[in-house]
């Protein structure tokens, strides 16, 4: 179990609203994985994102899917907040965002 | 930190999709009402059609709406837990017959028909003020949405104890004063400005940003719009039933104006400002009810205005164009964008929320037709720009074929709802998404 396989996971979980994976959209802050132990540090786009339950619950639920003996945390984090900055270019290309390098040449 | 809202709340489907699927049943009647209207619908606001109509509209479609969508955000972004769920299944139940049979009775003008479904609808209405009001109590900060909903809630039951007292003295055995003008304006700015507009700038204050990803600018002026126009309903209420002149009625309605105008410059600058750039239903919806706004304000104050600006004896004509822009306009398009994406999100968590991580499931977009919900929208802005434009030209005509594209409106509301029940393929999440690392 490493990191990019837990990300590998959370990249075919969904933002049902916005239609982009969680890993694209810059949602998760970071992971981390000691022997069975998974902790998972994920954002929402707003404070206020009804389905921020949800989707917390869907990343544990999704990785515990594959690895079932995991003992997975996912700790909702709000600092920094996040920016459509942080979405990649994809995430960014289907909410209608100009992709990153556009943005800097500019 | 914690988490804001608490979707695991929210209803079950069952109790609120209900309340969105039968509302535009309400269209459809206030439609077909239009179609066949008599050739004096412009002559008086006050004639039964007219009437009719008009709470076809605002009980039936509009209030409905707001109903089962303030049972599914009151328990999840404004408060708590409902006082009961089941009194909310009851409640629809009542509302349904009274609504029914009250808009019948009014159509047939029969008091006492009136009388048993206005009391019927008061109940109805009272319930869900008082189950409403339960989860609004447990809220823990007065956020916009939970503010102006505890705001709009009381003038719900204001506005429907002034038309609870009409349909009394409309009793023969009663007639304790007479139905003026200036009262009928009352009741309706009660609960028109009171009721729905403080409840949709509310939950707009809310939703906007959050469909349309908005997290660096903030609102400037919302306690402004809820003080301003709470302070300017009870006003133009309080004035109203005394039939004041122009001189009067058009300062307090341009006070009335103040809070949406606000309300308008808010949303405008919280739209440009989003991340998502691609504008969904909610979106376009936000920008139409905005367009709206811009109408509503001039006609409003045309017809405080009154008799200098009454066209041909008609005095109806500026009343029934403002009405149409403000209820089909500026509320209808936000209640049309905002229904997509609340039942839509209903549908999500129910029932597709517990097989994620498991199989691909659809994204909220893939639950709702975006094209067909578009195009509800097109055909609600068309029909009220067509009613309208019939109110203010005099065209019966055009009156009556705004009546049969309101009742089609209706029609493809209720229908594109039905069809987020089907089941649905996860395109988005089927999509093969990029690998990669991510850093800790």
């Amino acid at each position: 179990m490493k990191p990019a396989e837990i990300a590998r996971i959370l990249s075919r979980v969904y933002d049902p609203e916005l239609g982009v994976d969680l890993v694209s959209l810059g949602l998760v802050y970071g992971i981390t994985v000691e022997g069975q132990k998974v902790s998972v540090l994920m954002t929402m786009t707003s404070t206020m994102c009804p389905m921020a339950e949800a989707m917390l619950d869907s990343a544990q639920t999704a990785i515990s899917y594959q690895f079932p003996d995991a003992d997975i945390e996912v700790v909702p984090v709000y600092d920094p907040p996040w920016h459509i900055d942080m979405a990649d270019d994809r995430a960014r290309d289907w909410l209608g965002v100009p992709p990153r390098s556009v943005t800097r040449a500019g | 930190m914690t988490v804001g809202v608490a979707a695991t709340r929210s209803p079950a489907l069952g109790v609120i999709a209900p309340f969105f699927l039968v509302a535009p049943l309400g269209l459809v009647a206030a439609g077909l009402l239009i179609a066949g209207a008599n050739s004096d619908s412009f002559v008086a606001v006050n004639l039964p059609r007219n009437v009719a109509i008009t709470h076809g509209i605002v009980i039936g479609w509009l209030t409905t709406s707001i109903m089962g969508a303030a049972y599914q955000l009151g328990p999840v972004v404004m408060g708590g837990d409902l006082l009961s769920v089941r009194l909310a299944r009851v409640q629809l139940y009542l509302h349904l017959v009274s609504v029914a049979t009250f808009v019948w009775s009014l159509w047939e003008w029969d008091a006492r028909w009136m009388g048993f479904a206005g009391a019927g609808l008061y109940l109805s209405l009272l319930l869900f003020a008082l189950n409403i009001a339960t989860a609004l109590s447990r809220g823990k900060s007065w956020s916009y949405p939970r503010a102006f909903v505890t705001a709009s809630t009381c003038y719900l039951v204001v506005a429907m104890t002034f038309g609870l007292t009409y349909v009394g003295t409309l009793q023969p055995e009663h007639s304790w004063f007479g139905i003026t003008l200036g009262r009928l304006s009352a009741h309706a700015h009660l609960g028109l400005m009171g009721w729905l507009a403080l409840t949709l700038m509310g939950v707009g204050y809310q939703l906007v940003p959050m469909f349309n990803v908005i997290n660096r600018a903030k609102p400037r002026f919302g306690w402004a719009v809820l003080a301003i126009t709470g302070v300017a309903t009870a006003l133009f209420g309080f004035a109203m039933v005394f039939d004041p002149p122009p001189q009067v009625r058009v300062p307090l309605a341009s006070l009335l104006a103040i809070g949406p105008a606000l309300w308008g410059i808010d949303q405008y600058l919280l739209m440009r400002s989003r991340s998502r750039r691609r504008l969904d239903i909610q979106g376009r919806a936000t920008y139409a009810s905005l367009l709206f706004l811009v109408t509503v304000i001039p006609l409003g104050l045309a017809s405080a205005l009154g008799t200098p600006l009454t066209p041909d004896g008609e005095p109806a004509r500026w009343l029934l164009a403002y009405a149409a822009a403000g209820m089909l306009g500026w509320f209808g398009s936000m209640l049309v964008g905002n229904s997509y994406k609340i039942l839509s999100f209903l549908i999500w968590f129910h029932r597709y929320r517990p097989l994620v991580g498991r199989e691909p499931v659809p994204v909220a977009s893939e639950i709702y037709n975006e094209g067909a919900a578009t195009a509800v929208l097109v055909l609600n802005a068309i029909t009220a720009i067509v009613l309208a434009t019939a109110a203010v030209t005099g065209s019966m005509d055009l009156w009556r074929a705004g009546g049969l594209l309101l009742a089609t409106t209706g029609a493809a509301h209720a229908a594109t709802m039905l069809y987020m029940f089907l089941p649905k393929r996860a395109r988005r999440a089927a999509e093969t998404p990029v690998n990669r690392m991510v850093s800790q």
